[in-house]
């Protein structure tokens, strides 16, 4: 199971980011924040909307910490429609 | 090689048939690019034009509330009427000769339902990345002249606010234009570097030498001199978008 973290400051797209992951057989979402308070190593770190440029660079530097190959993805959309090839992408081709 | 090779722009050819396809009863899609569960590793985007997606929906239904942000979202209704509903509070109906517009930016949910129960809406889908993240929400659609395009073509988007058609946070310009067969118009992009999608919606065109029929998609990039733009049938109709080629 692979992990990924999610930043944004919209909640309610945040929700529905998670939810459309977690719909992945492979793949488990979670909060950055989460990830960051708890020592969470995480696969991936996509970054949503709105996020206070330093909150963004302080949870990359240190979700990093604990996987420095993390990719970091940005998330345009806000939904579906780009998420499937922003993930494939992050794994290097291959949805896990 | 020869100099008229020297000055030929770069394209990349994409015919309708090769795009992905879903049909979920309702909703039949087709994707120029990468979207939702088509993946294609060599059709992501061109430039920043993200998604080009041509949709029919069937009389009644449509796309539930969802939310978008941090993206340029341009509809054009091909036929039929499509109902519009935000989170901002605009609850419009949208026309064929119409174009809508929304920012995401931080943040927009919204609706988008045929508007009639016996008539299958069609449009064209259009996502582009914008040039600034985060920015407050808008929405706008406007009505175009149809005699406007007729046998040249008619600006319907730019990045300026006060510039025919409507505008997006990007410099980007939109072009549409419905020719008789033989007519024949040029076309100089608006900022050097930039790129044009042009994608046939009827008929079939001649664009620098290469013939494209209906639903069609040709990228040209490293473009240096004017756009040589022909139609070879009646009632063709073109929809060019010039976008930049860089991702910001």
């Amino acid at each position: 199971m692979k992990k990924i973290a999610v930043l944004g400051a919209n909640e309610s797209i945040v929700t529905v980011l998670l939810r459309l992951i977690n719909a992945y057989e492979n793949l488990e979402a979670l909060r950055a924040e989460e990830a960051v308070k708890d020592y969470i190593p995480v696969d991936v770190l996509l970054l949503s909307s709105g996020n206070n440029p330093e909150i963004e660079y302080s949870a990359i530097a240190a979700l990093k910490k604990l996987r420095p190959e993390m990719p970091v993805v940005q998330h345009y959309g806000g939904g579906s429609g780009l998420l499937r090839a922003e993930l494939i992408e992050a794994f290097n081709g291959v949805l896990p | 090689m020869s100099l008229l090779q020297l000055n030929m722009p770069t394209s990349i050819l994409h015919k309708a048939n090769t795009r992905g396809a879903a049909n979920h009863g309702w909703l039949q899609s087709f994707h120029t690019f990468s979207f939702a569960n088509y993946y294609n590793p060599e059709r992501i985007h061109f430039g920043v034009l993200r998604v080009l997606n041509d949709d029919s929906v069937a009389g009644g239904k449509g796309f539930g509330e969802h939310p978008h942000d941090n993206m340029e979202i341009i509809s054009i209704p091909l036929a039929g009427d499509l109902e519009h509903n935000d989170s901002m509070g605009n609850k419009t109906v949208i026309r064929e000769g119409d174009i809508q517009v929304m920012s995401a930016g931080t943040g927009i949910y919204h609706s988008e339902y045929n508007h009639n129960k016996d008539q299958t809406v069609k449009f064209l889908q259009i996502w582009v990345f914008p040039n600034k993240k985060n920015v407050t929400p808008r929405y706008d659609q406007i009505t175009l002249d149809p005699a406007a395009r007729k046998n040249q073509l008619q600006q319907i988007l730019s990045p300026n606010p006060t510039d025919e058609g409507v505008w997006i946070h990007q410099d980007a310009w939109f072009h549409m234009g419905t020719f008789d067969q033989n007519q024949h118009v040029d076309y100089t992009v608006k900022k050097a570097g930039n790129g044009v999608y042009a994608f046939i919606l009827s008929g079939q065109f001649r664009i620098d030498g290469t013939l494209l029929d209906p639903r069609d998609g040709l990228g040209l990039t490293e473009i240096s001199t004017a756009i040589s733009i022909e139609a070879i049938s009646n009632q063709a109709e073109i929809l060019l978008m010039e976008v930049p080629m860089q991702l910001n």
